[in-house]
């Protein structure tokens, strides 16, 4: 209950919530005896009734009275915040004053900011080109809220209302203690630097509306509570600072973050994606479970009716679970924190979704998310950038959902947890032909595809050419090259695989049908968090080359049938190789990588170029009078040192090129030669 | 006596009481108070002025009234008062309608020494034909020459501090485009255009009737609408107190 004097105040609606507030029983008096005396008891009946019913509808409702009286905004010594004045009893002199204002609207009495150099928001995203110094209300606005002038301070020039007279500047305090500006610890002291801020004092156009490229919406669609103010935004499109009745003096709930998105139309978070779901980031009910820090230490504003205690979601926070309008941790976007990843993992670390991801980008090995902070870019295209990863190098935050590793079993679309992710398509040609003893490669030309369909997409903007033109990084290849459908061999991961020896037999389910769409390939069906632990995708694992696994038991075998390779099968070309023979172990004996993809300038090692199991395009050297032969299938596996066509429809292996007999130089010593099937 | 006429008289009788009381309340008088234009009253005690540039005509009301010849008649006015126009309050926000202030009306009285424009001691029938009024003579103003006819020069704060009068408060200047807005018709349709204002016909002012009845001139916000010139009780001339912005939130609704 508010008591004003003697005012009567039996109703008020503001946006549809009726909030009720009691009649002060000494207008409630006065109105009768007035009506008495006139004699209209008919009437006096009516005033009665009236305020009953504004009396029950107060005891009814179930909310607090909202307003300035009861809001922070209330700095007299009746306000209810730790801000307050000592002795003044007014609630609205503290921002205006009915006569000589020092800012004509609206009637403004405080004290104007001298402060001319605020700095500004800038982004590599923003479209606006016509952010200035604050403008208009804003301006009114920072007189207090840029902490450079004393909170009482109503009036430069203009004595305190008298006799007799004061001070100008109204004593204030914070808790007790004596203040004059804005203490720095309150959050909404933002103080003279406003690039962690919303951006504000902008026109908001038809011009804007067309550079946003459908990112924002119509400004004539503004016509509701988010208004405009001489078509530009100010505080007073988001802030009400006459009423508190959403949290922060919002003007509408930013429950789901529906006041952001009164503006921000984001592709994929407002605009259907197809197939017609929605980002778990806009629906997702999970709450924090209380371990660790707390993943929305700014949004406790939200848990006020109708949502009740302990609501928090992340489809409640929306925006908020990585953006902060105000005092931004990273100024640009207004992220929560200025590191990239610390805007995902509070939340991907098991204590709100269960998946703990910041647990596998903590294992021996990791996609380096940790290494860059400032240098990701949302405009950037990779091709000039510096090389990096974040989270959103391979998420669209604002598009992904809950996926599984794969859509369905009979297809390779990306994971529906790379949603709206760009990446690039290769374009292939074919490699000129080796010559003997060397490998060619073509470098495929790439488009950039704005929403990738397949995950190798994402893979090649960092993984090819496309990133870093013709040298790659210390101890990687390219494969943008390798994966060339038009080498000797190739994985099937940019096209389907051509092998007709790849069939039913010889492949695990999934991988068995006749060579086509069917049987392509993810990168992560190898690259992926090791043992097949969950959450899945190459965030980090235990094994070298976030591979799945060391052993060729845990890594080929997923795919390839086992029983095929395994010694004894009959019409398995590898009848000659028992288990014992070949030692299913990743560099241990005789894995498949001795013979397969292991490189082929070693002996005994994988001391080659290892992306040969991506693809390779190499032609083995002629020896012994024979042809070198291309290495189909791979074959250039770490254990061998040359394979040859001895006519006849048969190859030969050779291994140890320290062996005494040219016999002895072939795998078999005993003179076994391959008979391919 | 049949019981109308019983009801008829004790009427009266709860009226005598609750005008008694009423006049009771209102206890303040001019005399003596910042609209007493004369000088030496308790309790101000100011010095006398030079008759060079202001008159003391030892009578406080002649400064706006008069019993003869007054124009307007109502409310038997003695000043000259400003024909010309005013710049007005606009907002964006403001849904009423502005209008000048009526001539005759009440604000242009408040302004005929209010704006400025026309020297304090200026009126339409002297107290005595010794009385002369040359431009010279002072106007409320903020900063000016003293010879030029500015009270401001030396009444404020930052001339004197304390001042003994400061007029930068009261000093309107012919734009009221920074002052409160008045003249405009206060009406249940406005209240409900704006959605921010109590309606008037039927919230009550606390001052006995409703904001329409209390508070407007026909229908209008005017000067007199807060102010009550001649009871300087609630500073500054208020019709009510402003303690928790009373008098604010007797209309605006926040």
């Amino acid at each position: 209950m508010r008591a004003i004097g003697d005012k009567e105040r039996p109703s008020q609606k503001r946006d549809g919530l009726r909030l009720m507030r009691v009649a002060a029983p000494k207008g409630f008096i006065a109105a009768v005896c007035n009506y008495l005396i006139k004699r209209r008891p008919a009437l006096l009946g009516l005033v009665s009734l009236l305020a009953l019913m504004g009396w029950l509808g107060e005891t009814q409702a179930g909310y607090a009275p909202q307003g300035l009286h009861t809001s922070k905004h209330n700095l007299s010594v009746s306000g209810p915040g730790p801000i307050k004045a000592t002795s003044m009893t007014e609630e609205c002199v503290f921002c205006h004053t009915p006569h000589n204002a020092n800012v004509a609207v609206p009637l403004w009495g405080h004290q104007m900011s001298a402060v001319t150099n605020y700095t500004l928001y800038t982004s590599t995203t923003l479209k606006t080109t016509t952010i200035g110094q604050p403008t208009g209300a804003s301006r009114l606005c920072l007189s207090c809220h840029d902490g450079s002038i004393a909170v009482g301070a109503a009036g430069p020039d203009r004595p305190a209302f008298g006799p007799p007279y004061q001070q100008m500047v109204f004593s204030m305090v914070d808790d007790g203690v004596p203040i004059t500006t804005m203490p720095v610890d309150h959050a909404s002291n933002l103080q003279t630097d406003l690039s962690d801020d919303h951006p504000i004092s902008f026109s908001y156009d038809s011009t804007l509306y067309t550079a946003s490229n459908g990112q924002l919406a119509d400004p004539s669609t503004l016509t509701g509570d988010v208004k405009l103010s001489s078509g530009k935004i100010e505080c007073t499109s988001c802030h009400d600072p006459h009423t508190d009745a959403y949290g922060k003096f919002l003007v509408v709930s930013n429950s789901d973050s529906a006041l952001c998105l009164t503006c921000h139309t984001m592709d994929y978070w407002t605009t259907k994606p197809d197939p017609p779901t929605f980002t778990a980031h806009k629906t997702l009910t999970s709450t924090w479970n209380g371990v660790g820090q707390n993943p929305w230490p700014h949004t406790s504003y939200l848990v006020q009716p109708p949502n009740p205690a302990g609501s928090l979601t992340v489809k409640l926070n929306a925006c908020e679970n990585c953006h902060k309008p105000h005092t931004a941790g990273g100024s640009e976007r207004l992220l929560n924190d200025l590191s990239e990843e610390n805007n995902c993992l509070p939340c991907h670390n098991g204590n709100v979704v269960s998946e703990n991801i910041e647990a596998v980008f903590a294992k021996t090995f990791s996609h380096p998310i940790y290494d860059t902070t400032g240098v990701h870019d949302p405009t950037e295209d990779l091709g000039t950038a510096q090389r990096h990863v974040e989270c959103v190098d391979c998420h669209n935050q604002h598009a992904a959902q809950a996926g599984t590793h794969r859509r369905a079993l009979d297809e390779n679309l990306a994971s529906k947890s790379l949603e709206g992710v760009w990446g690039v398509e290769p374009s292939y040609s074919t490699p000129p032909a080796p010559a003997p003893g060397t490998e060619t490669f073509s470098t495929p030309s790439y488009t950039i595809v704005n929403s990738v369909d397949k995950e190798y997409q994402i893979c090649l903007k960092c993984h090819s050419s496309y990133a870093y033109g013709s040298s790659p990084p210390s101890g990687q290849t390219d494969q943008g090259q390798e994966f060339n459908p038009n080498n000797f061999s190739y994985h099937p991961v940019v096209a389907p695989g051509t092998n007709p020896h790849c069939n039913s037999t010889t492949m695990l389910p999934r991988w068995n049908e006749s060579p086509g769409e069917h049987n392509t390939m993810y990168c992560s069906d190898c690259h992926t968090n090791d043992a097949g632990a969950q959450p899945v995708g190459p965030h980090g694992s235990n094994v070298d080359y976030l591979l799945i696994a060391r052993s060729d038991q845990q890594l080929c075998l997923r795919c390839h049938n086992v029983n095929v390779y395994r010694g004894g099968s009959s019409g398995s070309a590898f009848n000659k190789h028992s288990l014992s023979d070949h030692l299913f172990g990743y560099n241990q004996s005789l894995g498949c990588v001795a013979c397969h993809g292991g490189g082929y300038l070693g002996y005994g090692s994988y001391n080659g170029r290892l992306g040969n199991i991506h693809g390779s395009n190499y032609r083995w050297a002629d020896r012994d009078g024979f042809p070198g032969r291309p290495s189909a299938h791979f074959i250039v596996g770490g254990y061998i040192t040359g394979y040859v066509d001895i006519g006849g429809g048969q190859f030969r292996c050779y291994a140890d090129p320290n062996a005494a007999s040219p016999a002895a130089r072939q795998c078999h010593p005993g003179g076994e030669d391959y008979t391919p099937q | 006596m049949d019981s109308r006429a019983a009801t008829k008289r004790f009427a009266v009788v709860i009226f005598l009481i609750v005008a008694l009381a009423a006049g009771t309340a209102r206890s303040g008088t001019i005399m003596g108070s910042d609209h007493d234009l004369t000088s030496l009253k308790p309790p101000k005690l100011t010095r006398q002025h030079p008759g060079q540039f202001y008159n003391d005509y030892a009578d406080a009301c002649v400064y706006c009234h008069t019993p003869h010849g007054a124009n307007p008649a109502v409310p038997l006015w003695n000043r000259l008062t400003n024909q010309g126009n005013y710049t007005l309050y606009s907002s964006s926000t403001l849904n009423a309608t502005m209008e000048q202030p009526a001539l005759g009306g009440v604000t242009r009285l408040c302004l005929s020494c209010h704006d400025g424009t026309i020297a304090v001691d200026t009126l339409v029938n002297y107290p005595n034909k010794t009385y002369t009024v040359s431009t010279s003579h002072y106007k409320m103003a903020k900063t000016d020459n003293p010879h030029g006819g500015s009270c401001g020069f030396c009444h404020m704060w930052f001339y004197e501090n304390p001042p003994a009068r400061d007029v930068k408060p009261s000093f309107m200047t012919t734009s009221l485009a920074d002052d409160h807005p008045v003249s405009f018709v206060y009406n249940d349709s406005l209240a409900q255009a704006d959605g921010t204002l109590e309606s008037p016909s039927s919230t009550p002012s606390g001052l006995g009737g409703t904001i329409r009845q209390d508070m407007l001139v026909n229908d209008r916000i005017e000067c007199s609408s807060c102010h009550d010139v001649h009871n300087p009780d609630i500073f500054p001339f208020l019709i009510k107190s402003n303690d928790n912005s009373a008098l604010c939130y007797t209309c605006h609704i926040r």
